[in-house]
């Protein structure tokens, strides 16, 4: 691995990396996404990472975004990179900007050109995945030949690529790992509400489609390439064959989905299309009305033919599995591995029948948004999650009752004092019990309005409300004040303790504690390590609920 | 029984009801082998990290260590940041500063990133005041960080052979040659009571001067190293006076460095501290030179 690979690790944070350093963090990054990270922090490996595949591997991660080439643009904060782009174009206008006509040119030219950084920035990657290795066919090929192994590839073309500019300055693409990241949540997500094969299909369909994904939030300084643009106004889709090739072959697909008789299914409704997200407060509408497109909401009648049942000799074989597979997916005693690979178009059927569960489903994982084409509505998806952990927060500190007010309350919005108990199908005083505890802790707040001129209690209306982003943000700072208190912990147990850090960092002791210490203060180091194991889990939990409530 | 007749006493000797209630704190549910591996490789990051050459933090804080110990003075952040980084007879500590075998195996805590040397840096997303700085070339004073050629001269220079850069040889880190004690240190001081409109006029005059050497800022570097002149000559004096008395360094330089360690060598590889003070009290006009030198 020569210096400039070495250099182009982190700089922008100024990370250190030494080359000769056998512990450099930075160094076993390539490891990481080699996909047996399993038990690598803990047992080291003695195998040198050869240097052909540091760059295969580089080639790779770039070509997948999560790690992006560096340009002097992208240490300039957007708003800067705008004001000089503009200060630039100005100079091309020596009478000034006034006007409609030439305000207009300037902005086609200041966009113009911050699309030509835009794409300046890309175009390692674009050269990545314009190589052969990267393109779908390939990926199919690769899968076939070392089945399932998303790792194993052949050809170095992506190495090579990179070898010729070693001068290539590289970072982490924190957009795109919290992409990535994001998908992660999803998917555990579909799995508690659908199942673990559905949620399988859904992690290939997320997969292909955030190829095209780049970042979880946009705002108007975002400088987007030329082709995240065209995505962003008109929705990413996939379609079927896309998804296909995404999912691991080892999925066994004929698991998790029922089956029904023909006439049983009204293909009108569970094929239908919907075009259109659903209507969600704070959601994107990212359709527009192309030429030819039918208005909103008449597209009830639009449905997909495509979904046939493929007529091959499976297509028969269905009828003795019937009730061995219980609706909720877990397989119960069909044994019929003897027969062999299914072949394409049944396994398409039946991952079709997966996503449409995920469509159908009341979380709306997918949206079946075409003839064979399926999205995902990130923004009502992920508020749904954010409902689920509140919900469980809420819970878990008030009860059932408190989440079956609040819920009540989140859905009618304010509610008086009087209809609440009615509603809720509890006692007044129990209500406002635990009213008054949700409101104390900030979960809910009340609302006065005096119905005459003198203020008396009896004379003026309570309405309780649920104020949501409030809600929101406490939770965040609460999330964030319980981190603080576990990393401060650490602190302190590391004060108590102090007397056995300072052998346990001698350089001869270090990494070998169990050889050199003394018995009871190896225990009490341990004792310390399994506390910070618990302190540094909890942090990362919360770090969880954080991204889920502020980044994704 | 005295008092038992008091009519105000009332006894309540019916029992309770239930037991009191009581604080049940939730308890996290273990870590999931997932988990257990993030944390685990986050610890050794972390370890790694630390060990890094551009890591300047101390392992166990302390300040923290200050504020939990009762014997230990507590300082407020500006006494802090005022102490931080500075070698000088008043901020270390008599009793492990001398050399001792220990220290062999004790991790050295940097004060200041050592940025010359480690990693190639790739100057074009640096601004260009600091470019002296990666190279470890920063002298200090206005223009410190900007690389003049007289500057980059002196960093190949020192790349070939200078054997004082050598860590292993200094235990006290690098931030000890003696530029960056007198030097580096104290403009850094100097420069706290500047407000942004002066750091900004500093930071322009200085590009100028970048350009030509002998520009006006040459008015400024005489200032400082007057002021530096004055402040020696406090410590020379102060040396005299107290120092001569009683010297608890001079003791160990008087003696047998041999004692502590079973071979020879360890004497030799650790230059002892106090010696190497002494040395530079002695030599201070030769330090000065050594500074104009670099500017």
């Amino acid at each position: 691995m020569n210096g400039n690979q070495s250099n182009g690790h982190d700089l922008e944070n100024g990370d250190p990396d030494d080359p000769d350093d056998p512990d450099d963090p930075f160094d076993d990054d390539a490891h990481y996404v080699n996909g047996n990270g399993a038990g690598h922090g803990i047992a080291d490996d003695s195998k040198p990472i050869e240097a052909d595949e540091v760059y295969d591997t580089m080639a790779q991660l770039i070509a997948a975004g999560v790690v992006e080439s560096v340009s002097t643009t992208m240490l300039q904060s957007p708003q800067d990179l705008k004001a000089s782009v503009e200060q630039e174009c100005t100079k091309e206008f020596p009478n000034g900007v006034r006007g409609a006509k030439v305000t207009s040119e300037f902005d086609m030219m200041v966009k113009s050109q911050l699309k030509a950084i835009g794409a300046e920035r890309a175009s390692t990657k674009r050269k990545l995945q314009e190589s052969a290795l990267y393109e779908p066919s390939n990926i199919k090929r690769r899968k076939l030949a070392n089945w399932g192994m998303s790792n194993g590839f052949a050809g170095d073309s992506g190495g090579s690529i990179l070898r010729d500019e070693p001068n290539t300055v590289v970072r982490l693409n924190f957009d795109k790992c919290l992409v990535e990241l994001r998908n992660q949540k999803l998917i555990e997500h579909a799995e508690d509400f659908v199942g673990e094969t559905t949620a399988q299909v859904f992690a290939a369909l997320l997969a292909s489609l955030c190829r095209k994904v780049y970042r979880c939030q946009h705002n108007q300084y975002t400088i987007m390439t030329e082709e995240e643009e065209e995505t962003y106004f008109t929705g990413v889709r996939v379609t079927t064959e896309d998804i296909f090739d995404h999912l691991c072959p080892s999925v066994d697909l004929s698991a998790g989905i029922g089956t029904a008789s023909e006439e049983d299914i009204d293909v009108r409704f569970a094929e239908k299309i919907r075009k259109y997200p659903p209507q969600v407060q704070g959601a994107r509408l990212n359709g527009t009305l192309d030429e030819g497109d039918e208005i909103l909401g008449s597209d009830d009648e639009d449905y997909d033919r495509t979904g046939d049942r493929p007529k091959g000799p499976y297509a028969n074989g269905h009828g003795h599995r019937q009730g061995s597979i219980t609706q909720n997916g877990t397989k119960l005693g069909g044994d019929y591995s003897g027969e062999g690979q299914p072949s394409r178009a049944e396994q398409i059927y039946q991952m079709r029948q997966h996503l449409l569960i995920l469509a159908e489903a009341k979380q709306q994982f997918v949206r079946h948004c075409g003839q064979n084409e399926w999205t995902v509505d990130f923004g009502p998806l992920i508020q749904q999650i954010r409902y689920v952990e509140l919900d469980t927060m809420i819970e878990d500190n008030f009860g059932r009752h408190g989440l079956r007010l609040t819920r009540i309350l989140r859905e009618k919005g304010k509610l008086d004092d009087k209809t609440l108990p009615a509603m809720a199908l509890m006692r007044k005083p129990d209500v406002h019990v635990k009213m008054a505890e949700m409101e104390m802790a900030g979960f809910l707040e009340v609302q006065e309005v005096p119905r005459d001129n003198n203020r008396a209690a009896n004379r003026t209306m309570f309405f309780w409300f649920f104020d949501e982003a409030r809600t929101l943000k406490r939770v965040l700072d609460n999330a964030y004040k319980s981190m603080v208190r576990c990393l401060e912990r650490l602190e302190v147990e590391r004060y108590k303790k102090r007397n056995v850090f300072s052998v346990t960092d001698r350089k001869d002791v270090r990494g070998q504690e169990e050889e050199k210490l003394r018995g009871d203060v190896y225990n009490e180091y341990l004792e310390y390590l399994d506390i910070e194991k618990k302190l540094l889990s909890q942090v990362s939990r919360l770090d969880d609920l954080v991204s889920v409530f502020q980044d994704f | 029984m005295p008092g038992g007749d008091d009519p105000s006493l009332i006894v309540n000797d019916q029992p309770q009801e239930t037991y009191p209630k009581f604080y049940k704190p939730p308890v996290a549910p273990l870590l999931t082998p997932l988990e257990e591996r993030a944390v685990a490789c986050f610890v050794k990051f972390r370890r790694a990290y630390h060990s890094a050459p551009l890591y300047t933090h101390r392992h166990i804080n302390s300040e923290f260590l200050s504020a939990q110990d009762p014997v230990l003075p507590r300082h407020g952040r500006s006494q802090i940041n005022a102490r931080y980084g500075v070698k000088n007879r008043a901020t270390i500590d008599p009793f492990f500063s001398v050399p001792m075998y220990s220290h062999r195996f004790v991790d050295d805590t940097r004060t200041l990133p050592k940025l010359r040397d480690t990693r190639p840096w790739v100057k074009d997303l640096f601004p260009e005041e600091l470019w002296a700085t990666l190279d470890g070339m920063d002298a200090g004073g206005p223009k410190g960080g900007f690389q003049t050629e007289e500057s980059a001269g002196r960093a190949a220079k020192r790349k070939l052979g200078d054997d004082d850069d050598n860590d292993e040889n200094d235990p006290y880190g690098d931030g000890y040659d003696d530029e960056d004690i007198f030097g580096w240190g104290r403009s850094q001081r100097r420069r706290e009571n500047e407000t942004e409109e002066e750091r900004k006029a500093r930071i322009e005059g200085a590009g100028k001067d970048a350009d030509n050497e002998d520009g006006d800022a040459g008015d400024v570097d005489d200032d400082e190293e007057e002021d530096m002149e004055l402040e020696d000559d406090v410590y020379d004096s102060a040396e005299d006076e107290e120092g001569g008395d009683y010297n608890a360094e001079a003791y160990f330089d008087n003696g047998d460095d041999d004692d502590f360690g079973d071979d020879d060598g360890v004497g030799e590889r650790y230059v002892p501290f106090s010696l190497h003070l002494n040395e530079l009290a002695a030599n201070f006009e030769h330090a000065d030179q050594d500074i104009t030198h670099i500017r």
